[in-house]
């Protein structure tokens, strides 16, 4: 199986948003991506999302290389693991993995974390913003490179511009690996961007509102 | 090539100059138009084209005068501000801009500030793939005209789609929470027609549509041009 020859040059380490439309675009590029560490051994592979997806990322690479990769699963050397939608327990199962992989003795860990917007089992979207952004000082400390696909046919506009975007050093699209001026580092993101979600304070005073709208009751007497 | 500058920050674009503000609703939009428009008002060589889709430039003029507070019909009446709108043929639509900001150079005015809103999926405007087309195609109709157009796509109402192929591919910068950036994807104008429009993946016969709602908030499908 030859990998294209004009695959991507990542950084190590590295934290990469990668921007595609439809489940195709993303199957091919993460395919690329983990058969690069698939055909090195002392490269260890990480498959990250909702529950199933992890599987069925394997599934996939293990249909297009055409074999069982369970030996390597069993090994350790594949790990698969589940987003939560408690956001802490989430960026302990991305830790932890990775922790156990570095201590294997891995020159490299391919992390794909396949992002979800809004969804049960996934974090609510201000929580996986701030695990996005945390994701920054996280990989600092591992020999990883974490590939972040954004599905642009299911996820809003905000998912971009405030996920994708503002929480990467580095952008991939159409092929292309790119820095990205727009990144915000964690402590300003949290800072000027975090705490002032424009989603959330147009829902805080829609909650206000819907509080003085309500007949007869005084400040502070909601349920 | 001349700098321009805004109201309230430091930011500067350049002139011929072509950006897209990505901004999260009508607030937003408010601030970074006043931002940007208003020093036109204060100097009688500069001038303002307002578009959109059909009613847009009367409500973006509607903003402006809230901004700086008071009354700009006198300034439309005599031409410093001119209000155009999109169509749904975007050769049309193209010409709408192109016109009004060439006659306002001819003029004398010198930057011309313009801004319009990006549709998607409307009715009555550009299909998608045409409005993309549009927008790659104005920069190249601009050059060596000292005209800094603002294109303004929000985060809170179009897709995700939207904001890749069109403002950070067919802009060379963006606007977002204020600050301006160059935009790494931009893609060319030529490029872009033979390696991404042509190529645009909801066009291809295969590819997935509606896999899960890609939209804050649906509208009915625009009518693709057939001229194109």
């Amino acid at each position: 199986m030859r990998r294209s020859p004009d695959a991507p040059a990542y950084p190590i380490p590295s934290h990469v948003a990668f921007l595609h439309y439809g489940e195709s675009e993303m199957r091919d590029a993460v395919f690329e991506f983990l058969l690069a560490g698939l055909e090195r051994p002392n490269e260890a592979l990480f498959c990250f999302g909702e529950p199933g997806v992890g599987e069925r990322l394997l599934r996939y690479l293990e249909s297009r290389v055409g074999r069982d990769l369970s030996p390597e699963y069993r090994a350790g050397r594949i790990v698969l693991g589940t987003a939560d939608p408690d956001v802490d327990r989430q960026l302990e199962n991305v830790i932890a993995p990775l922790e156990a992989l570095s201590t294997s003795g891995f020159a490299l860990v391919r992390f794909v974390g396949v992002v979800a917007w809004n969804v049960l089992d996934f974090p609510p979207p201000e929580d996986f913003l701030w695990f996005e952004s945390k994701l920054n000082e996280v990989i600092s400390g591992f020999p990883v490179i974490g590939l972040c696909p954004y599905d642009l046919a299911r996820m809003p506009a905000r998912a971009i511009v405030y996920g994708a975007l503002e929480t990467h050093p580095f952008v991939l699209s159409d092929g292309a690996l790119r820095q990205n001026p727009q990144f915000i580092r964690p402590d300003r993101y949290l800072r000027e961007r975090l705490l002032a979600l424009p989603w959330l304070q147009d829902e805080g005073r829609a909650r206000v509102q819907a509080r003085d709208l309500r007949p007869g009751l005084p400040d502070g007497s909601g349920p | 090539m001349g700098q321009v500058g805004f109201a309230r920050s430091d930011q500067l674009v350049t002139a011929p100059g072509h950006f897209a503000l990505i901004h999260h609703g009508e607030e937003e939009l408010r601030e970074t138009l006043f931002d940007f428009l208003s020093p036109a008002l204060d100097d009688p060589m500069q001038a303002i084209y307002l578009c959109g889709p059909p009613g847009w430039a009367a409500r973006l003029l509607g903003h402006l005068e809230t901004g700086v507070g008071r009354d700009l019909s006198s300034l439309a009446t005599e031409r410093r501000i001119i209000l155009g709108q999109g169509d749904r043929d975007v050769d049309q639509q193209l010409q709408n801009l192109l016109d009004p900001v060439r006659e306002l150079c001819e003029r004398g005015f010198s930057p011309v500030r313009v801004a319009g809103p990006a549709a998607w999926d409307v009715p009555g405007y550009a299909a998608p793939e045409d409005f993309l087309w549009y927008e790659s195609r104005v920069l190249p109709g601009i050059q060596g005209l000292p005209v800094a157009i603002m294109c303004t796509y929000d985060a809170a109402r179009l897709p995700a789609s939207a904001l890749l192929y069109g403002a950070l591919e067919t802009h060379t910068h963006t606007m977002i929470n204020g600050v301006v950036s160059e935009s790494p994807s931009f893609l060319p104008s030529d490029r872009y027609l033979k390696t991404r429009l042509i190529h645009l993946r909801w066009l291809e016969p295969d590819s997935r549509r509606d896999v899960t709602s890609a939209w804050e908030d649906r509208p009915a499908r625009g009518r693709r041009s057939q001229t194109r």
